[in-house]
């Protein structure tokens, strides 16, 4: 226990002296498992809205009115915050036993030996017959299951129907004559079409998961498995060169547009303020977008090299249900977990609100339930399972980082601060710094 | 020795003590009785700050992640500050800021003061208006109605659409004049540093200002040879405390970038780089490090300042 006081200790130092944002290192103390009467009490924590935890919340009770001696204790935070919450309750000596997890982190996570390793519960009493392998299996790390994925993503492209109708165009029907270059004509065209301040697409330039797409397109990934840079400064200049083409020609969104916008939150994204007819998106944000806009939105995939089949596009876990490697009651959280993915009381309860669940029967329970905008994204998971390679490496401790240094290169770009040269340079330079930064 | 001799030895070593401590000196006593009331200040001051400061120093030698015990790398995070950009942007965004803020705010802040010199009636109200924008500043409110103000659609751009002038771009989302929007709000949130000119402005005595008259001395250059000297204590402190405050500015970039410190990293303000190093991505030790830097900058900015006091500073005891 010494070592894990140690660094409690540390904690307090460090998040004290930090500019004064220092009233973490008080928030790993308390909770001690109450095991004296019998009960077995378990924390899960999470990330999300208001709305997660009151499913989250009937899922729980459910559990505990089924196991009178487990209670389980929730807290849930926002993204943002989740994350440097849970590492001071990890430094603190008090994991929580229950956590939500997402793909970017499960491997710096694992390798610390932070995760309960799942897989000596599967098959029994984790059972998972009729769950989508290929989900399954791009979560795992070095072959090990660290997580159950809530729910199945992709990155896709959701447009915008009354615009491309009032452009006079539509999608193609096949996705393989769906191209890059043809992809900038169809653009510039709509943007033609509907006259100024509107623009066929957004400028994706600055999204990590496109310019993975367009990087996996030539048969390679952003990541090696040992954490390093797996892609060339020839890569990273013909995704800036390509998008300042667009820019150029017109057919994307102006900088100007794009600084007034998110890409994160759907009611201000480019397609809701009605200002692209086309976003790059993660596949599960259709709902959200299309609850913000009066318009009809679509979902597809994203343009791929010419002459490829393979494009790139991958199913990822939206987030996964993973635990502590600390944890006093193993059994007890491989009970749940079984229970939130094969009790039919606390599949419906989830619904589709952490992502469209992997198992072919939770599916088929939520599918009376679903809105057409969740069945294109069905029909779609399933297409990508059945077509697409899946990705094996997983992002290393410095993704983070690399994903924001993208975003601000981007914007230099756009912003006429960078030519796309410079921009290549540095972003390779700055990436292999990045992931040197971590170490481990 | 024998026991008893070191026995012996004792006793009268703490006779003598004793014997010392009656004899204490009243300043002394006097003295140990202050710092036992200060005691609880002690406390915190070295178990919230200086032990945490030390605590940070070791971590800024080492590779911490918060998730395993920190790693001693030597002076790799300190070397490693030079090749990153987003350090030196940082670096750059904040010498603007400071550079331009600062003296724009006191600028302000004296202007206020001396108009509310002038013996309004009310003059509290006034007082208390004026200093409101400072207790509102540092608020996630005003950052968001900044945003609004100058937004592509914001005050400012339509002010500007009366004059003729159309088209305009938002001036947050600008990465050429981003940073003189916050600029801007700082220079705005001229309360306390307004109030410390007011009470200087009070301890002038109003015979200096009536002999000038008798000698034909307009009102400027009674400013000019008056008030500015006998102030120059008070802009020396005034200068000082809101450079230090400058250099940690961090609420009003994170929040009208989202954190993020964009466009183009034009509001990477150093505080929150260190942020997002350490609670972004858990580099604890580069971002321990960071704040090394920051402190031993703050550090010679007010030695320089200190220094350069000595040639401007007037102080009305000196002769």
């Amino acid at each position: 226990m010494d070592s894990t006081l140690g660094r409690r200790d540390f904690l307090k130092i460090s998040a004290g002296a930090l500019a004064g944002i220092g009233t973490l290192g008080v928030a790993g103390c308390g909770n001690e498992p109450a095991a004296r009467n019998g009960k077995k009490a378990l924390q899960f924590t999470f990330w999300g809205s208001t709305t997660r935890a009151t499913r989250t919340d009937k899922a729980v009770q459910l559990y505990q009115q089924l196991y009178p001696h487990t209670t389980i204790g929730t807290q849930f935070t926002d993204f943002n915050s989740y994350w440097p919450k849970l590492a001071t309750q990890i430094s603190g000596g008090s994991a929580p036993d229950l956590i939500q997890m997402d793909m970017r982190f499960i491997d710096q996570y694992q390798k610390k030996a932070l995760l309960l390793d799942l897989s000596r519960f599967i098959p029994q009493p984790i059972s998972l017959p009729d769950f989508n392998q290929v989900l399954l299996k791009g979560s795992e790390a070095e072959g090990v299951v660290y997580g159950i994925p809530f729910g199945g993503n992709f990155l896709g492209i959701l447009y915008d129907k009354n615009l491309l109708q009032k452009a006079g165009v539509e999608m193609p029907e096949q996705a393989r004559d769906w191209t890059w270059d043809g992809f900038a004509e169809y653009t510039l065209h709509i943007s033609k079409a509907l006259g100024p301040g509107v623009y066929g697409t957004e400028d994706a330039s600055a999204n990590i998961w496109a310019i993975e797409t367009f990087i996996r397109q030539r048969g390679k990934e952003l990541y090696t498995s040992e954490g390093q840079r797996a892609f060339n400064r020839q890569d990273a200049f013909d995704w800036f060169a390509y998008w300042d083409k667009l820019r150029k020609s017109g057919a994307c969104a102006t900088p100007a547009v794009e600084s007034e916008s998110s890409s994160t939150i759907p009611a201000l994204s480019t397609l809701a303020q009605r200002k692209a007819a086309i976003n790059f998106s993660p596949s599960n944000l259709i709902q959200a977008t299309q609850a913000a806009t009066p318009h009809n939105v679509g979902l597809f995939l994203c343009p791929s090299t010419t002459g490829l089949s393979d494009n790139g596009t991958y199913l990822k876990a939206s987030m996964l249900m993973s635990a502590s490697a600390t944890t006093q009651y193993p059994d007890e959280v491989a009970k749940f977990i079984t229970f939130l993915f094969t009790n039919n009381g606390a599949i419906k309860a989830l619904g589709i609100e952490r992502g469209i669940p992997g198992s072919a029967r939770a599916q088929a329970l939520l599918k009376p339930s679903l809105k057409l905008s969740d069945t294109i994204q069905l029909n779609l998971v399933h297409l990508i399972t059945a077509t697409s390679r899946p990705k094996l490496v997983l992002d290393p401790p410095g993704a983070g980082e690399v994903s924001d240094l993208l975003t601000m290169i981007a914007q230099g770009l756009s912003f006429g601060k960078l030519t796309a040269a410079e921009a290549a340079d540095t972003f390779v330079a700055q990436t292999d710094q990045a992931l040197e930064r971590v170490g481990v | 020795m024998s026991t008893t001799q070191v026995q012996a030895g004792q006793v009268g070593a703490n006779k003598k003590l004793q014997v010392e401590k009656r004899k204490l000196p009243l300043g002394v006593r006097e003295n140990l009785i202050g710092y036992l009331f200060l005691l609880p200040w002690f406390l915190g001051l070295f178990t919230l700050t200086i032990g945490p400061m030390l605590g940070s120093l070791y971590l800024s030698f080492t590779r911490y992640d918060l998730l395993s015990a920190p790693q001693w790398i030597g002076l790799q995070n300190f070397i490693a500050m030079f090749s990153d950009i987003r350090f030196l942007d940082a670096l750059r965004v904040t010498a603007i800021y400071v550079v331009l803020s600062v003296p724009l705010k006191l600028a302000v802040a004296l202007l206020v003061a001396l108009a509310l010199n002038k013996g309004l009636r009310g003059l509290g109200i006034y007082r208390a208006v004026y200093y409101v924008p400072s207790l509102l500043g540092g608020s996630v409110a005003i950052a968001i109605l900044w945003r609004q103000i100058f937004g592509q659609n914001g005050i400012v751009n339509q002010g500007l659409a009366l004059l003729g002038i159309h088209g305009l771009s938002s001036w947050v989302a600008d990465p050429n004049t981003s940073v003189y929007t916050l600029i801007i709000l700082a220079a705005w949130q001229f309360g306390s540093p307004m109030l410390i000119f007011l009470a200087g402005l009070k301890q002038i005595p109003g015979e200096m200002y009536e002999a000038a008259g008798i000698d034909g001395a307009g009102p400027f250059s009674k400013f000019l040879q008056i008030t500015l000297p006998l102030l120059t204590p008070i802009i020396f402190f005034n200068l000082v405390l809101q450079m230090i405050g400058a250099f940690q500015a961090f609420t009003p970039a994170f929040i009208v970038s989202s954190g993020s410190g964009g466009p183009y990293d034009s509001t990477l303000f150093y505080t929150l780089y260190i942020y997002q190093q350490g609670f972004g991505y858990f580099h604890m030790g580069y971002a321990s490090a960071m704040a090394w830097v920051l402190l031993m900058i703050i550090a010679l900015f007010t030695a320089v300042a200190f220094t350069s006091s000595r040639f401007w500073v007037f102080y009305q005891d000196e002769r």
